[in-house]
């Protein structure tokens, strides 16, 4: 299982390592502006600004780790290789489980990475940023839709990314639409999830999502303590379909 | 005599072998318990003299939660042992049992340990959340809702005790007294959260803080039966801390269920012992057992995972 990680991670270093260097240099770029722009704000402003840096820089990394995921997911997923992982002695289950695992592992570096980050940032700002509610939500979402994607990959091999992508588009699409004709008085509202949004980037912190949250009634909330178990659920339904969907991916594959 | 030759030949070189892992196994235990002190030290420094500062308190608590599994990295890489076990991975296929053991004997045990405190404190068995039932949901679907994130933390633990000390000790004191050597360490590790902040037992309380570290060790040590057990049982070190995670999140907040905040915190002392020490022998005892049994059948066998 980790031979398989690890050849994935080496067949992607050319996708992984650019990203890996871009987190970076973009976190040294915002800590220097940080150390620049303590001098010329109090320490209100700053640790405000210093916050709304943190939450705009972790989703900006979450969606980035999304698409490397994607990547990661489609390498070496080729006619060849499934069936010769149908024969070996790992099998289709830790094949796809590999898969599964490596997704996760990209996920899970990148919250790591949001926290030291917050971490530094807290250094220099001085006041403790406390986002890691954010983060796992963040990080939530990235596994959730990775294992949405990976039975299409798995199943349908290059068509998996176009079926993806158009459910995508018509997500978005239905949404622009309701936006643009629909009612939206409901979302803009004081305490609507627009207003929410706002306020955590602009108070960027957990009290808001939590207020947020708190304010949405019992149901609402035995839904959303209910909702990480959900997410168990969802994997492992995800990874069963893999399995299932694993020979057809073969048999389909064009390339 | 020529057979002779050969089974004494093959008798020393299974004694160097067996020497050879048992020096090995005292290098790894010495590098781990080097690492876990010198957090802990750090971390009493900060309790003491760094409180004031947000941020490098924040830094060193996180360091010291986390310092076992550094401990196992230094360990493992100065003694060349490697990663190569899989420790970490699930292995969910075939271990059902041990990840079933892992959730449910904490949250029976969590659950009698709160019924022992209500009625040896005279409470009864009253709900004394306010909001009544609806909130007594809330409050256990958010105990095991945070489960994930409590088991993520408490990894950082369990792939330093369970992943590495409790093996070497094995090796060198036997699984009984790994058992029992490794959970009087895993306890007094706990000394800076015991008597900074008076975690589990409070600080007003006759003989503080040893009584509350000897109470601790007690605890770990028969806590650390079952944490072993279903490490063994699975190969892997994550039904541990699926365990761990239960222990932590879910034994506090049972409580809160039958004790209310002023009662819990007048008589803290008992709350431990009845909520978190006599809980923890319950399940301890016959995990122990178990663990013997499944020592001896693996001998047997000549196998173990």
């Amino acid at each position: 299982m980790i031979g398989l990680i690890r050849k994935d991670l080496y067949l992607n270093r050319k996708t992984i390592l650019p990203f890996l260097c871009m987190c970076i240099l973009y976190a040294v770029i915002m800590i220097i502006a940080c150390v620049y722009m303590r001098g010329t704000m109090n320490q209100e402003q700053f640790s405000k600004a210093v916050q709304s840096f943190s939450i705009i820089n972790a989703m900006l990394f979450y969606l980035s780790v999304f698409s490397v995921q994607s990547i990661y997911v489609q390498t070496d997923l080729g006619k060849k290789t499934r069936y010769y992982f149908c024969a070996s002695p790992v099998g289709i289950k830790g094949f796809v489980a590999s898969k599964y695992y490596g997704g996760f592992l990209l996920a899970f570096a990148t919250f790591l990475y949001c926290e030291l980050y917050d971490l530094i940032l807290s250094a220099i700002g001085g006041d403790l940023l406390n986002n890691s509610l954010i983060h796992l939500v963040l990080l939530f979402w990235c596994m959730a839709m990775q294992c949405l994607a990976l039975p299409f990959l798995i199943g349908f091999g290059k068509h998996g990314t176009y079926i993806r992508t158009a459910i995508v588009l018509l997500i978005i699409g239905c949404a622009i639409v309701y936006a643009l004709f629909g009612d939206i008085s409901a979302f803009m509202k004081e305490g609507g999830i627009i207003s929410v949004m706002q306020n955590i980037l602009a108070n960027s912190d957990n009290e808001s999502l939590m207020a947020w949250i708190l304010g949405k009634g019992y149901s609402a909330l035995v839904l959303l303590l209910l909702l990480p178990h959900l997410f168990v659920l969802l994997v492992y339904v995800s990874y069963l379909a893999s399995c299932a969907l694993f020979r057809r991916g073969a048999t389909t594959y064009e390339g | 005599m020529k057979a002779k030759d050969q089974t004494a030949l093959s008798l020393a070189a299974s004694d160097r072998k067996s020497h050879a892992a048992k020096k090995n196994a005292l290098r790894a235990i010495l590098i781990f318990l080097a690492t876990c002190l010198a957090f802990v030290l750090l971390q009493c420094y900060s309790y003491a003299c760094w409180q004031d500062n947000e941020v490098l308190s924040y830094v060193t608590y996180v360091a010291f939660l986390f310092s076992p599994l550094m401990g196992c990295v230094l360990a493992r890489l100065i003694t060349r042992e490697g990663f190569r076990d899989g420790i970490l991975w699930p292995r969910f296929l075939g271990n059902g049992k041990a990840y079933l053991l892992a959730l449910l004997i904490p949250t029976f045990t969590g659950f009698l340990g709160a019924i022992l405190s209500a009625l040896f404190l005279g409470e009864g068995l009253i709900i004394k959340l306010e909001g009544g039932s609806r909130m007594a949901v809330l409050t256990i679907l958010l105990c095991f809702a945070q489960l994930y994130y409590v088991a993520f933390i408490t990894a950082g633990e369990e792939l330093g005790w369970r992943a590495l000390l409790y093996d070497k000790l094995e090796i060198l004191i036997g699984m009984n007294g790994a058992v029992i050597l490794g959970g009087f360490l895993w306890g007094v590790w706990h000394f800076p959260v015991l008597y900074y902040l008076g975690v589990n037992f409070g600080k007003d309380y006759p003989g503080f803080p040893f009584l509350g570290i000897l109470l601790m060790c007690v605890a770990t040590v028969f806590l650390g039966a079952p944490l072993w057990l279903v490490r063994k049982m699975s190969g892997s070190v994550i039904p541990a801390c699926l365990f761990h995670g239960v222990v932590d999140s879910v034994f506090g907040g049972f409580l809160t269920l039958f004790l209310t905040q002023d009662v819990a915190s007048k008589n803290a002392l008992w709350v431990g012992v009845y909520g978190f020490v006599l809980p923890s022998v319950i399940a301890g005892i016959p995990s122990w057992i178990s663990l013997l049994r499944l020592s001896k059948a693996a001998k047997t066998k000549g196998y173990t995972k």
